[in-house]
């Protein structure tokens, strides 16, 4: 599913932000990426989302290398992909449920109108977006907007989730409601990758914990807690790593 | 629907630049349509002015009185309608027209009592508009011993006109370039104004169509309203203002008419279509990822 290999990456003559980095992750794993500020955390995830492009190594998705695939090719990994991104990259000039609405338009298989409304209506409900639906994304608060971006990565039920930071700024209940939403996604089958700083979900949701330090990428068996240890997706096979 | 209300993106932010820019566009659209409309209008005043001559027919001193009328006849049968005035003058006439410019010469003349006609000829004066050279059909008439034409007396005006004609030309070019290029710039600052939301679009896998779709219906909204002013403006004042051209001058008496309803209807178009073609290809790069 997700394949990095030897990856480097590097901005205009400053030091490895990331550092021959492995990492291995198969269907329906459920990972974090911890490190602190300048780890490397989103850099590593704009490569997994096809932002960008490695200095030097590959990343492979979907059996697909990124580093060769044609635009056309590239057009249908990211339409696989449920991405919320740390700028979030909301539209102000849409609603909330316009933008919710958009990824599934975009998502290229064509959705039944009745069945769009209902995942977008349980997607709105799930991340507490009722009262929000039709307030256009300019006027929302960063918590809120937060919110719509993960809604707008989750109702395209995408095969890979990819969240930078979904939680920070949030308040606890949201957090919780955020990740709950993020952990039914994978226990429905798709693949999910999320940057933190928050050790606290990290503790209460335990999952494989993909540690970045000094650009070097380590990993740790699943964290230790309490919370959602008894869910099938807790202790998933982390299969490569530095 | 969502690409519709990106498109109107530009028009929210920065209303009072989109606002001016239509009226840059409206007023670059009427001043080239006329300008091309006084190219094409001074068409048939130059053709006229460079066929109408007046011609001088010198009558043969053999012609008698009886056989002046004949020979006007002659004259008349031989242009045709091209000859719009033929006047016979004799020598009395002939005095009495040079008499204000010319009184120390009438009184010379005069003295000259019954020798008069030998020293002042008779003509017959012709005037109008000849596509061929008639000097040589007039010379052909019986009676007639000489033809004198006038027929390079507006080639100044002729050539002013010319001239104008080229310019104009130019100009209206120019006026088209200055048009895109400004709509062009428009276009590319709309681009800034909507890249944010177009690069999530792209990312969130839109097809190119689409991501042209809002910058497209933004420029085509500046060059329809542009276009919309040109076309009322057009259809407002022209006629009023080729009114006023034609009292200028006699010259300008042929200047033609521009239409009034296909006029403005082909401003229109062109104010929308060089909107939405600036607004589809004006984009300032490649939408980033």
């Amino acid at each position: 599913m997700v394949q990095l290999s030897q990856v480097t990456q590097s901005y205009f003559g400053q030091p490895r932000v990331l550092d021959q980095v492995n990492l291995e992750l198969k269907k329906g794993e459920f990972v974090y990426v911890l490190g602190g500020s300048g780890a490397g955390k989103s850099t590593l995830l704009r490569l997994l989302a096809t932002e960008e492009r490695p200095s030097s190594g590959s990343v492979s998705l979907f059996g697909y290398n990124l580093n060769t695939v044609s635009p056309q090719t590239l057009r249908a990994i990211r339409r696989a992909l449920g991405y919320v991104p740390q700028s979030l990259r909301l539209i102000p000039d849409l609603t909330v449920a316009e933008n919710i609405a958009l990824s599934l338009d975009l998502a290229g298989a064509r959705v039944p109108s009745s069945e769009a409304r209902i995942r977008i209506a349980d997607a709105v409900e799930r991340l507490g977006l009722v009262a929000l639906r039709d307030k256009r994304c300019a006027q929302l608060s960063g918590g809120e907007a937060q919110r719509v971006s993960v809604a707008r990565a989750l109702v395209r039920k995408p095969d890979l989730i990819i969240a930078d930071e979904p939680s920070g700024a949030q308040d606890p209940e949201h957090t919780w409601a955020m990740m709950d939403a993020l952990v039914r996604a994978n226990l429905a089958g798709a693949t999910v990758i999320v940057a933190t700083h928050d050790r606290e979900m990290v503790r209460r949701i335990r999952k494989r914990c993909a540690i970045l330090k000094g650009g070097r990428l380590q990993i740790e068996p699943v964290a230790a807690g309490m919370g959602m240890g008894n869910s099938p997706v807790s202790n998933p096979g982390v299969n490569a790593c530095t | 629907m969502y690409l519709i209300r990106l498109a109107g993106r530009p028009w929210r932010r920065s209303f009072w630049s989109q606002l001016s820019a239509s009226g840059a566009v409206g007023l670059l659209l009427i001043l080239a349509a006329g300008l091309l409309s006084l190219q094409q209008g001074l068409g048939p005043v130059v053709v006229r002015l460079e066929q109408s001559q007046v011609l001088t027919a010198y009558l043969d001193s053999q012609v008698t009185a009886a056989e002046e009328a004949q020979t006007l006849d002659r004259i008349r049968l031989k242009l045709g309608s091209s000859a719009r005035d033929v006047r016979l003058v004799g020598a009395e006439q002939f005095l009495t027209e040079i008499r204000a410019n010319y009184p120390e010469l009438v009184k010379e003349l005069e003295a000259l009592g019954d020798e008069l006609p030998a020293v002042v000829p008779r003509y017959v004066s012709v005037e109008g508009v000849f596509r061929d050279n008639p000097t040589q059909a007039l010379k052909s008439v019986p009676g007639i011993q000489g033809v004198d034409t006038s027929r390079d007396r507006y080639r100044a005006v002729i050539g002013a006109f010319h001239a104008f004609r080229k310019l104009s030309g130019i100009l209206a070019s120019g006026l088209a370039i200055a048009l895109l290029t400004g709509l062009i710039l428009l276009a590319r600052m709309n681009h800034q104004l909507l890249e944010d939301s177009l690069s999530v679009l792209h990312f969130w896998g839109a097809s190119a169509m689409s991501l042209r779709v809002p910058p497209l219906l933004a420029g085509f909204s500046v060059g329809a309203l542009g276009g919309a002013w040109a076309a009322l403006a057009w259809w407002a004042g022209a006629p009023s203002v080729h009114a006023q051209l034609v009292s200028l001058s006699p010259v300008l008496s042929g200047l033609a008419s521009p239409p009034r309803v296909s006029v403005a209807l082909i401003l229109l178009a062109a104010g929308t279509l060089s909107g939405a073609l600036s607004g589809a290809w004006g984009r300032s790069g490649k939408v980033a990822a």
